[in-house]
C-alpha cells in the first residue's frame, strides 16, 4: 500500500529530477574528460577509452568466456569460504572450548596476506582451479566469520530468558533465535566478501600465469606485451562484475532483512 | 514428598541471593519468605533495587538461590520449566522480530515439544478414568489416588490457549500476519501477553510489562490481562513501579524494601471483581493505595 505511493511519487518523482541524476553524470563525463585528455597526452600510461570499446566490442566471446571463468573460481571460492566460516562461526559460539582452540589460528590466517600465499599453492597444487578457490576461500573466510560471531552473540537477554524459561534446547535457540538474529550481520559481511571474492581469483590467477582462463591471466599477458587496452577491457569487465554481485546481494538483502532496522527507513 | 497442599502453592521458604565477587558481594535479596495459592494474581512492588526482579527470576528458574528453596506448586522451578509450565514477559515485549505476530505467539508450542507429550499422554491418562470429567475439573491435589502422579494435570482451556482466538481477543485479530515493527508498543506488549498464555503455563511471571506504556494504553492493556487472567485461572505474579497497578490487579501486593532486599509486609486486596466499575470500588482501591504507600514509607521508601 504505502509501497505503491512512494513507488508512484516518493521514489519516482526524486529519480526524474536532475537533482538526483545531474550529480552522477556530472561526475561520470569530467572523469571521462580527465581520462581522455590524459590518454592522449600519455599513450604509456592510459589507453584511449575508445579503443578500450572498441576491444570490448570486437573481442567479445574472448573477454565473456575469461570473465566466466574468473567468475566462477570466485563464486565456488566464496561458497566454500562462507560455509566453512558458518561452521567454524556456530561452532565457535557454542562451545568456549573450541573457541579458544580456533579464534588464534584463524587470526592468524587473517593476518597473514593471502597474496604471498598465492605462489606456494600455485607451487603445490599446480595451476588448475584448485589454489585459486583456496585462495578465494581464505579471503572471504575471515570477513564471514567475524560478522557471524557477532550476529550469533546478538540475541538480546529478555528473549533469551524467554527461551529459557519455556526450556528451549540450544539447537532451538539457534535455531529460532541466533540464527535468524545473524542475518544483518552475515548480509553486512556479503556485502564486502561477494565483490572480494573476485580480489581472490584474480590474484590466485596472478600468480599461474600463462596457465588456463581468466581476467587474472589475461591482465598479466597483455602487461608483460604492454596492450594497455586489453588490460583495461579485463579491468572493466572485472568492475562490472563485481559492481553486479555488489547488486545481488543488496537485492537479495532487501527481500530477506524485510524485518530489520536497515531496511524499516526505505519504507517510511 | 509432594503433600495434597504443596501442589496447590508456591512457597519461597528463606530464599536469599548476593551478587559479586567475595568481598564485594551485594545482597539482593535476604531471606524471603513467600506463599501464595494456585489461581491468585499478587503483585510485587517497590523501589528500584529492592530485589523483586531477582525474586521474579528466581521463580522462573533463571537464576537460584544462594540459600533456601523456591516450590512452585510441589515442584522446583527447573522441573515446572521443562515441562513448559512457567510462562516470562520481561520488560520489553521481546518479540522475535523477522517473525509475524502469529508466529511469535505459536513460539512456545514450537519449542521444547517433550514437554507437550509428556503434557498430552498425562491429560489422556486422566481422560482415560471413568470419572476423569469431574476430576479433570478439579485441581490435581483433589485426586489423591491419581496413578502417574502428573503433577501438572490441572488443564488449562484448550481454547484459550489457541493462538489465533487469543490474539483476537486481545484485539489483534487484523495483525496476524503483521511483523512487530509494525505495531504501537501498546500492540507488541499485547502480544508478549498472547504468547505468555498461549504457553498453558500454570505460573505466568511479569516483569514491570506496561512500564513502557502510556497511561491509556496502560488501563486497557491492564483491562484485558485481567480478562485473560480470569477466564484461563493461571496464577500471576506481576512485578511493578506502580501502586495504582498494583492495587487494581491483585489479590494480595508484596511490597519489598531495599539495602537488603526483603518483604516488608504483604498488604490483601479485598475489593470485589470487576473493580473500576463504580464508586464504592474506586474509593476502595484508593484506600488500600493510601495504605501501601503508608507501608512503603515505613519501609523506608522515599515517595515522590
Amino acid at each position: 500500500m504505502s509501497e505503491t505511493q512512494n513507488g508512484e511519487w516518493g521514489v519516482t518523482r526524486s529519480r526524474w529530477s536532475p537533482a538526483f541524476w545531474l550529480p552522477t553524470v556530472v561526475a561520470v563525463v569530467v572523469a571521462g574528460v580527465v581520462w581522455e585528455w590524459v590518454a592522449i597526452n600519455n599513450p604509456y600510461l592510459l589507453p584511449r577509452l575508445g579503443q578500450v570499446g572498441l576491444q570490448l566490442v570486437t573481442e567479445t566471446p574472448f573477454y565473456l568466456e575469461n570473465a566466466a571463468a574468473t567468475l566462477s573460481e570466485a563464486l565456488i571460492g566464496l561458497a566454500i569460504g562462507l560455509v566453512s566460516a558458518f561452521i567454524v562461526a556456530v561452532l565457535v559460539t557454542e562451545s568456549g572450548l573450541l573457541r579458544r582452540a580456533i579464534m588464534p589460528l584463524a587470526i592468524i590466517l587473517n593476518v597473514t596476506p593471502v597474496v604471498a600465499i598465492a605462489p606456494a599453492l600455485v607451487v603445490a597444487f599446480g595451476f588448475g582451479p584448485a589454489p585459486k578457490l583456496i585462495v578465494t576461500a581464505l579471503i572471504t573466510f575471515f570477513p564471514i566469520l567475524m560478522n557471524l560471531i557477532t550476529g550469533l552473540n546478538s540475541a538480546s537477554v529478555p528473549v533469551l530468558q524467554v527461551f529459557e524459561t519455556l526450556h528451549a534446547s540450544r539447537l532451538e535457540i539457534l535455531g529460532r533465535l541466533r540464527l535468524p538474529g545473524s542475518l544483518p550481520y552475515l548480509f553486512a559481511a556479503l556485502r564486502v566478501v561477494f565483490p572480494l571474492s573476485l580480489v581472490g581469483a584474480v590474484v590466485a590467477e596472478f600468480s599461474a600465469p600463462g596457465a588456463g582462463k581468466g581476467l587474472g591471466t589475461v591482465i598479466s599477458v597483455a602487461s608483460a606485451n604492454s596492450r594497455l587496452a586489453v588490460v583495461y577491457a579485463a579491468i572493466a569487465c572485472l568492475a562490472a562484475m563485481g559492481s553486479l554481485l555488489l547488486l545481488v546481494v543488496i537485492v537479495v538483502e532487501r527481500r530477506v532483512l524485510r524485518w530489520h532496522e536497515s531496511q524499516l527507513s526505505r519504507r517510511a | 514428598m509432594v503433600t495434597a497442599s504443596d501442589s496447590d502453592r508456591l512457597v519461597v521458604t528463606g530464599a536469599s541471593k548476593s551478587y559479586g565477587r567475595p568481598g564485594s558481594r551485594r545482597e539482593a535479596l535476604a531471606a524471603v519468605d513467600f506463599e501464595m495459592t494456585r489461581g491468585q494474581f499478587v503483585s510485587i512492588i517497590g523501589p528500584s533495587g529492592c530485589g523483586k526482579s531477582t525474586l521474579l527470576r528466581l521463580l522462573a528458574g533463571l537464576e537460584h538461590p544462594d540459600t533456601g528453596s523456591v516450590s512452585l506448586f510441589g515442584s522446583t522451578p527447573a522441573e515446572a520449566s521443562a515441562a513448559k509450565r512457567i510462562a516470562f514477559m520481561p520488560q520489553v515485549p521481546a518479540l522475535l522480530p523477522w517473525a509475524s505476530v502469529l508466529a511469535n505467539v505459536k513460539l512456545p508450542s514450537r519449542v521444547n515439544r517433550r514437554a507437550d507429550a509428556r503434557r498430552e499422554a498425562a491429560e489422556r491418562a486422566v481422560a482415560g478414568r471413568p470419572d476423569a470429567r469431574r476430576e479433570a475439573a478439579l485441581p490435581v491435589a483433589a485426586a489423591p489416588g491419581a496413578p502417574a502422579a502428573p503433577r501438572y494435570s490441572q488443564p488449562t482451556p484448550r481454547a484459550a490457549a489457541d493462538p489465533v482466538a487469543l490474539l483476537t481477543e486481545l484485539g489483534l485479530g487484523d495483525s496476524l500476519k503483521a511483523l512487530p515493527h509494525e505495531l504501537s508498543g501498546g500492540m507488541q506488549q499485547r502480544v508478549a501477553i498472547a504468547r505468555a498464555f498461549a504457553t498453558q503455563a500454570d505460573l505466568l511471571l511479569m516483569d514491570e510489562p506496561f512500564s513502557a506504556l502510556d497511561e491509556f494504553t496502560r488501563e486497557s492493556t491492564q483491562d484485558q490481562l485481567l480478562a485473560l487472567w480470569q477466564k484461563v485461572g493461571s496464577t500471576v505474579v506481576f512485578v511493578t513501579h506502580s501502586v495504582p497497578e498494583a492495587v487494581v490487579l491483585s489479590d494480595a501486593v508484596v511490597v519489598m524494601s531495599p539495602r537488603p532486599g526483603h518483604i516488608a509486609s504483604i498488604v490483601p486486596i479485598d475489593v470485589p471483581r470487576p473493580r473500576r466499575s463504580g464508586l464504592a470500588e474506586s474509593a476502595a482501591l484508593h484506600e488500600y493505595e493510601d495504605l501501601i504507600r503508608e507501608k512503603l514509607r515505613l519501609a523506608g521508601v522515599e515517595l515522590s
